[in-house]
């Protein structure tokens, strides 16, 4: 977590005058109206750059020296059988068909720009920025978010640890080792990991 | 003779005060439902765990050593409101001492910029300000950048050491017409022998202000200390149009109004369940503190109109 705290505060140099008063639509429009060169987000503000007069791309950051890359990504939805349903047949046939690539293409061309259905099968998407972000995961390891849902179950919760230690950090009123040992602390009150 | 007439009189008491009470039945069923109600049933829910509306585990103060953690969303009421009473009440006595100025033109005009912004909503002003005050394309820092004053362009809010300053000279501004009208008012009851005795007597302008108009408008600073201190702990609308209900940044601008919302109704964001019983808690503590503080202002003020009736 340090480490993480540490290039938190790398980025501070590189972020817009006044980036402490500035919300989630700003940098929005910051980026699409070319005031910013790169900008942090999740595939589900793909939408929102659709219209822009400028051509633009998605990359994934660059992981740690010595480590295996990561995508993160977040379950929005899932979809199961109820046990006493009428139509166990039906509901198990429209798993498999929903679950195999025929149907996840299909749901991926009316799920929202940059929501994807996330199955082992390489699907393609109409839209071309939200297939070069699928694409992204070809090759990388995939994981849930760090703070979603486990740690956010309780008092302090994770979420909340991270935002603040983040802020604190890049305001330069803690170091990132004592953000992260506040993190610990925080978390140790109730959260039991595990094994 | 006289013990028929007392009878009379009493029956015809009687039956307008069955009258009465027929008249008053709507109003005080409503107001018994919808009000005395809803407020004593909170009590009630801020000794209970939350969870079902008819939750039955009783926690007696529970909730309320919880919400001490909150601890700080007290202490920023009180800066909001000690803001509100410096800028807002010292300019509202200074705008009426000087729009009641002889001689002075276009008070009408004067009067009504001063008055405007009061009638505007709040969550547009609160966004117009938010806009105004955007590092990046708000008009403050536009012009700050322009006079070369780059060192004044702040992230106003969004810097924990004066984000709540912030909102509350936006909420100071917008509301500064209420004591202004009401100074006004008072000024206006000032008998005109009273000044006309002071500039006899050699006084200065300083002078008269302090020892005639100030002590004159003693109980309409009392009102309006009462009504300043009830609206600002029960504030919501101003910080959450700029800030939002999480207390951003680093909960500097958490204030028991978006304490409550976000603890009893909204939950904390992103996702969080809220906590009925706790929001109830800390709705009971705001009450107690607006009865106890109104209770005072209110006796302090009408014992010296009682003072200056008396002389």
């Amino acid at each position: 977590m340090v480490a993480t705290f540490q290039a938190m505060k790398d980025l501070v140099p590189y972020l817009p005058a006044g980036f402490e008063a500035l919300t989630y639509n700003d940098s929005n429009a910051l980026f699409a109206t070319g005031k910013a060169a790169m900008y942090f987000d999740g595939s589900w503000t793909l939408g929102t750059f659709k219209d822009v007069p400028f051509q633009w791309g998605v990359f994934a950051p660059p992981p740690p020296k010595g480590k295996a890359p990561q995508i993160c990504f977040h379950a929005d939805a899932g979809i199961a059988m109820n046990t006493k349903t009428k139509y166990p047949k039906e509901a198990s046939e429209f798993l498999a068909w929903i679950a195999s690539k025929d149907g996840a293409t299909i749901a991926a061309k009316y799920l929202p720009t940059g929501f994807y259905p996330m199955i082992n099968a390489k699907i393609t998407i109409a839209d071309p920025h939200a297939n070069e972000m699928l694409a992204l995961n070809q090759g990388r390891g995939l994981d849930v978010r760090l703070a979603w849902p486990r740690l956010m179950e309780g008092e302090p919760s994770g979420y909340n640890l991270i935002m603040y230690g983040s802020i604190q950090v890049m305001k330069g009123i803690k170091t990132p080792q004592q953000a992260a040992d506040d993190l610990a602390a925080g978390l140790a009150k109730w959260f039991k990991p595990t094994k | 003779m006289i013990q028929l007439n007392r009878q009379s009189t009493l029956r015809q008491r009687g039956g307008t005060a069955l009258r009465w009470l027929i008249y008053l039945a709507p109003a005080l069923l409503l107001y018994t439902a919808f009000m005395a109600f809803p407020l004593f049933d909170s009590v009630r829910l801020s000794f209970f765990k939350s969870g079902s509306f008819l939750s039955k585990d009783f926690v007696g103060f529970d909730n309320y050593i919880n919400a001490l953690r909150f601890w700080s969303a007290f202490g920023n009421t009180w800066y909001f409101f000690f803001i509100h009473m410096v800028v807002q009440n010292i300019l509202g006595i200074l705008f009426a001492v000087l729009l009641m100025e002889k001689g002075l033109k276009g008070t009408g005009i004067y009067r009504t910029i001063i008055f405007i912004p009061a009638t505007l909503a709040v969550l547009v002003t609160g966004y117009l300000w938010k806009l105004i005050l955007n590092p990046q394309w708000g008009a403050l820092a536009i012009l700050l950048n322009k006079l070369g004053l780059t060192q004044f362009s702040l992230p106003w809010l969004g810097d924990a050491r004066y984000a709540l300053t912030t909102v509350s000279l936006v909420s100071a501004w917008q509301w500064v017409g209420m004591p202004t009208m009401m100074f006004l008012a008072g000024l206006q009851n000032i008998s005109d022998d009273m000044y006309e005795a002071a500039d006899i007597a050699g006084a200065t302008k300083l002078q008269t202000f302090w020892y005639i108009t100030l002590p004159l408008l003693r109980p309409v600073i009392g009102i309006v200390t009462i009504l300043t201190f009830v609206g600002n702990f029960n504030a919501f609308d101003v910080v959450f149009a700029m800030e939002n209900v999480n207390g951003a940044p680093l909960y500097s601008t958490d204030i028991m109004g978006t304490l409550f919302y976000r603890v009893g109704i909204a939950g904390q964001h992103p996702v969080s369940i809220p906590d009925p019983g706790m929001g109830a808690a800390i709705a009971t503590t705001t009450f107690l503190i607006l009865a106890l503080g109104s209770a005072l202002v209110l006796r302090l003020t009408s014992e010296s109109t009682e003072k200056q009736a008396r002389i």
